[in-house]
């Protein structure tokens, strides 16, 4: 049935044209894209010749790796034949070109050439998922849910085997951070999971969902290994972001709002439970209701951040003009609070509404998948982005308490930035395969 | 000269800021572009998921309004103001925060402003004077008094007027220090440093209030201490500076009391006479007898005194006889006195000051429901004993209220705010009787220091014994006797007397007022009275 509609209306587009509007569509956002990213380089630039008459080509690499990633993810796709959302693609290098101008600009690159490796290597990634998942190969995946499960769990084992604590949680040497990883892996087994018994979960009464026995004990227990092992990692906002994503793939699957309802219910409950017990998340709900009973101790990283916020105003001092260091760990958790001050509450809001825009996009991809696997697993994954997009921003506003989680393709750290691109990637297959199913 | 040192000298020269200005707007302008694309972009696929999406965009809002309320308006909160003053090493962060608003007096002396180079940093021109009514604004110890009250306005955020707004609009555009509204308070600035000149070396409080309206003219207390720097007051637990004595000074009202003893026998048309010998009253048996002070100095000189014998209210009123109020207070009965003690709001705080998020008001007094069976406390609370305390400000209203045909208002410190009628004390032929006693009592009785020549000055002392050390000194009075303008009060702690240590401030005070213009001086009126 959804097949057929899609068909309808898919077939509109003029046919012998070999590359459909979407192409031409694809290099006017990656060219606002580039001149968006262009425009904060050169803002960032001028700060640095306005102190030293030297432009040497550290300065200058990351934007000409950025500059040939574009050109190379345009003639790609082109070659290959994309027919996904176009926005999709713009999106993860619009926010991605963001991140690589500030952390250009906290000086994250000063050591070398060799930091720039994750946005060559997300790029990378990103092209590569496409290309091998799109045209509805995406569907192969529904078989790789328990060995991506297993995969999700001994990435976590092995980073609490060898991972060395700090800063509350526990990273492997060079505080590479595998766990990142273990986001998609997981919501890639919970998808196909759901995906096999999503008869099961659309039993409602009265509005109230009514999980089926087997196959939601079923889950729970599966469930509780990942979360267990992030407990022990330390890492609470990892599990919460989890359990968050899958209610919103319950929800996918099932259509059920009661889902949605219960299930939001019951992660808060988890939080405020994870923060009664937890000694860690305890202080950080301290701060969070009141960073002023302790300003120059627990309360003095959100402090400095709220300073540097309110520093940035309406329209912020300019990229490079701010003084984001500081803010403690700026570069990664608290590159928001840079990005406020230096582009202001104007610039936040518009780069809050590339994100809005970007998982809206992923959401109508998923929803419109050839497959329900598909539907599923897009829904996770944009669900896994726009939580941690959420829960990092708010975070650092002092809206919701600290819960440790990096800004998508903008925090510093190579995990981070390449397990974003290529759940990216992940999105712009899926809403491929609609596409070519829908123009076969 | 290479490219890169021009570029670097022109960046550092007159147009620098131009330039960046420049490329900051082009930077927003580019992204803005960048994002509408990503909106308006054909979009494929279904909307079928529209809640998540409007979730999300929900609770995108929802954290950009909650950033908003820090960002742009982060200066509302003291805290976080204090917080970025101290810690926060940007140096431009302080021009960005609020120019607070200067507070002044009616005449528009600046009584407190902020400092032109350091905004943060306040200057009170009055020093220690006027310390307790304007309060303080310090970075690390917050705020008190007025600044604390009228704080939404002081900073322009009070959003009482489009003009507020408007002004808070144009700070958020500009990125400027937001600059807030002057406040007028109803005091008298000369009136003000003469009273706490008149108090120094002493501790006590002195009021002065337009019983027409209810506006306060001088709200001292002694000691003061310097409001540019309220921590070392902070440290001296044995004065306790910080103390607004005037408002939150709670004492034994003694004598002063009396007056409204005398307006609730009048209201009855009650005028007993009763006997008051030396040995005193006993209000009830085994009790200690309520005698008159003249007994104790004669006691204390060795002479003889056979007490007043048998006297009205107006021998009793201008030789505060405590014999024979507390035998009026047991002929009026312990009903008309609860049902005094309610009109007078005595229980109750008087709000002298109101501000958007608080409020300056006096403490509540204290005085206990009287049982019917309980005369010896009855008797007590006859002549402003026992478990009876008040502040100088209600003991300045309730004198006010004589002044002003019997109607008790609502004190006033801001220009702006409007005179409220609380209710009515006595009634107005009642105050008329009380204002002639008051009267006599200057003339003739215990307040004759009182009796200002050229002024027709109607008061009453009172002499409150307190425990754990002397009496505290009262006089309360108010001028001319028949169209008052002002109410003096001054208490003066352990000051003894109240003749002595109190009504000569009031005197002083008066001669000022009449001096600045405050008062009218009515010698034909009193010559046509006497």
């Amino acid at each position: 049935m959804s097949a057929r509609r899609s068909r309808t209306k898919q077939a509109r587009p003029v046919p012998g044209q070999a590359a459909p509007s979407g192409a031409r569509g694809l290099s006017l956002l990656l060219l606002l894209t580039l001149v968006a990213v262009v425009a904060a380089y050169a803002s960032v630039l001028a700060v640095k010749l306005c102190n030293a008459p030297v432009l040497s080509g550290a300065h200058l690499a990351p934007l000409a790796l950025y500059a040939a990633t574009l050109l190379i993810v345009r003639l790609a796709l082109g070659a290959t034949g994309y027919r996904g959302d176009a926005g999709l693609v713009a999106g993860a290098f619009l926010l991605a070109g963001i991140g690589m101008v500030m952390q250009l600009r906290v000086g994250a690159y000063a050591a070398g050439f060799q930091e720039l490796l994750p946005l060559a290597l997300g790029a990378g990634g990103f092209l590569l998922t496409v290309i091998l998942a799109g045209k509805g190969r995406v569907r192969h995946m529904e078989h790789a849910g328990w060995p991506a499960y297993l995969a999700a769990l001994g990435l976590m084992a092995v980073v609490i085997a060898f991972g060395q604590r700090f800063r509350g949680a526990i990273f492997l040497p060079g505080n590479y951070n595998p766990t990142e990883m273990a986001k998609p892996l997981l919501v890639l087994f919970a998808a196909a999971y759901l995906c096999r018994h999503r008869e099961a979960f659309t039993v409602t009464r009265l509005g109230l969902p009514v999980p089926p026995v087997a196959p939601g004990a079923g889950l729970l227990l599966l469930w509780a290994a990942p979360v267990a092992l992030t407990v022990l990692l330390g890492d609470l906002g990892l599990s919460l972001l989890m359990s968050g994503v899958l209610v919103v793939m319950l929800y996918a699957a099932s259509r059920k709002v009661g889902w949605l309802v219960v299930g939001c219910l019951a992660v808060v409950g988890l939080a405020l439970l994870g923060g009664d017990l937890s000694a860690h998340a305890q202080v950080r709900f301290a701060v969070w209701r009141n960073p002023f009973d302790d300003p120059t101790g627990r309360g003095w990283q959100v402090l400095r951040a709220l300073s540097a916020l309110y520093a940035g105003g309406l329209w912020g001092c300019g990229i490079g003009a701010g003084a984001p260091g500081t803010v403690p760990i700026v570069s990664s958790d608290f590159i928001y609070a840079a990005l406020g001050e230096e582009i202001g509450w104007a610039g936040c809001a518009l780069l809050l509404v590339a994100f809005g825009a970007f998982c809206t996009r992923g959401w109508r991809a998923a929803a419109a998948a050839a497959t329900p696997f598909g539907t599923i697993f897009g829904a996770g994954l944009t669900a896994c982005l726009a939580a941690q997009t959420i829960l990092n921003v708010a975070g650092v506003t002092k809206a919701l308490p600290l819960t440790g989680l990096t800004l998508p393709f903008i925090s510093h750290g190579g995990s981070s930035l390449v397990t974003s691109f290529v759940m990216a990637g992940l999105l712009a297959a899926i809403s491929e395969q609609e596409q070519a199913q829908g123009s076969r | 000269m290479s490219l890169l040192e021009s570029i670097m000298v022109e960046l550092n020269g007159a147009h620098g800021p131009a330039v960046f200005a420049g490329l900051r707007q082009a930077f927003l302008i580019c992204l803005a572009l960048a994002v509408a694309g990503l909106l308006l972009a054909p979009r494929p696929g279904r909307k079928q998921l529209w809640l998540l999406a409007t979730g999300l965009w929900l609770a995108l809002l929802a954290v950009l309004v909650h950033q908003a309320a820090w960002q742009l308006a982060g200066f509302r909160r003291p805290e976080f103001v204090r917080f970025m003053r101290f810690h926060d090493p940007r140096p431009d962060t302080l021009l960005k925060q609020v120019r607070r608003g200067a507070i002044t007096d009616w005449r528009g002396t600046v009584l407190a402003r902020s400092d032109p180079v350091d905004i943060g940093r306040r200057i009170y021109p009055l020093g220690s004077a006027a310390c307790h009514a304007v309060g303080y604004f310090d970075p690390r110890y917050g705020m008190a008094g007025v600044e604390q009250a009228a704080d939404a306005t002081l900073c322009g955020y009070s959003f009482a007027s489009l003009d507020d707004l408007d002004r808070f609009g144009r700070n958020l555009l500009d990125h400027r220090a937001a600059g807030g509204s002057d406040v007028a308070l109803t005091l008298d600035a000369e009136l003000q440093v003469e009273a706490y000149g008149l108090m120094a070396g002493k501790r006590g409080a002195v009021v002065v209030l337009r019983p027409s309206d209810g506006a306060i003219l001088c709200l001292a207390s002694a000691p003061g201490f310097d409001p540019a720097n309220p921590a070392e007051a902070m440290l001296d637990t044995v004065n306790a500076p910080l103390l607004n004595r005037a408002v939150q000074g709670l004492y034994p009202p003694g004598s002063t009391f009396k007056i409204l003893m005398a307006g609730l026998a009048a209201e009855r048309r009650l005028a007993p006479q009763f006997h008051c010998p030396a040995e005193g009253f006993v209000p009830a048996p085994g009790c200690r007898p309520i005698r008159d002070s003249e007994f104790y100095s004669a006691l204390r000189t060795g002479r003889a005194w056979a007490g007043y014998g048998r006297i009205g209210l107006q021998q009793g009123f201008i030789h505060s006889s405590n014999v024979y109020f507390s035998q009026l207070g047991e002929a009026l009965g312990a009903t008309a006195f609860d049902e005094l003690v309610v009109r007078s709001r005595i229980n109750t705080c008087l709000t002298y000051c109101s501000g958007a998020a608080t409020s300056l008001a006096s403490a509540p007094g204290h005085l206990p429901q009287v049982g019917s069976h309980d005369r010896l406390l009855l008797a007590q609370l006859s002549i402003g004993q026992g478990p009876m305390l008040l502040t100088p400000l209600h003991v300045a209203s309730l004198t006010a209220a004589v002044a002003s045909d019997g109607m008790l208002r609502q004190p006033r410190l801001r220009v702006d705010s409007p005179a409220v009628e609380l209710g009515r004390v006595m009634t107005p032929e009642a105050a008329a009787t009380v204002r002639d006693l008051m009267r006599d009592a200057v003339r003739h009785g215990t307040g004759r220091v009182a009796n200002v020549p050229g002024l027709t000055v109607c008061g009453k002392t009172g002499t409150a014994e307190a425990p754990g050390g002397g009496e505290h000194a009262w006089f309360t009075c108010f001028a001319p006797a028949r169209r008052p303008e002002l109410v003096v009060t001054v208490l003066v702690e352990r000051g003894g007397y109240g003749a002595q240590a109190a009504a000569p401030i009031a005197c002083a005070l008066l001669e000022e007022a009449v001096e600045l213009g405050l008062l009218g001086s009515d010698i034909k009126e009193q010559e046509r009275a006497e």
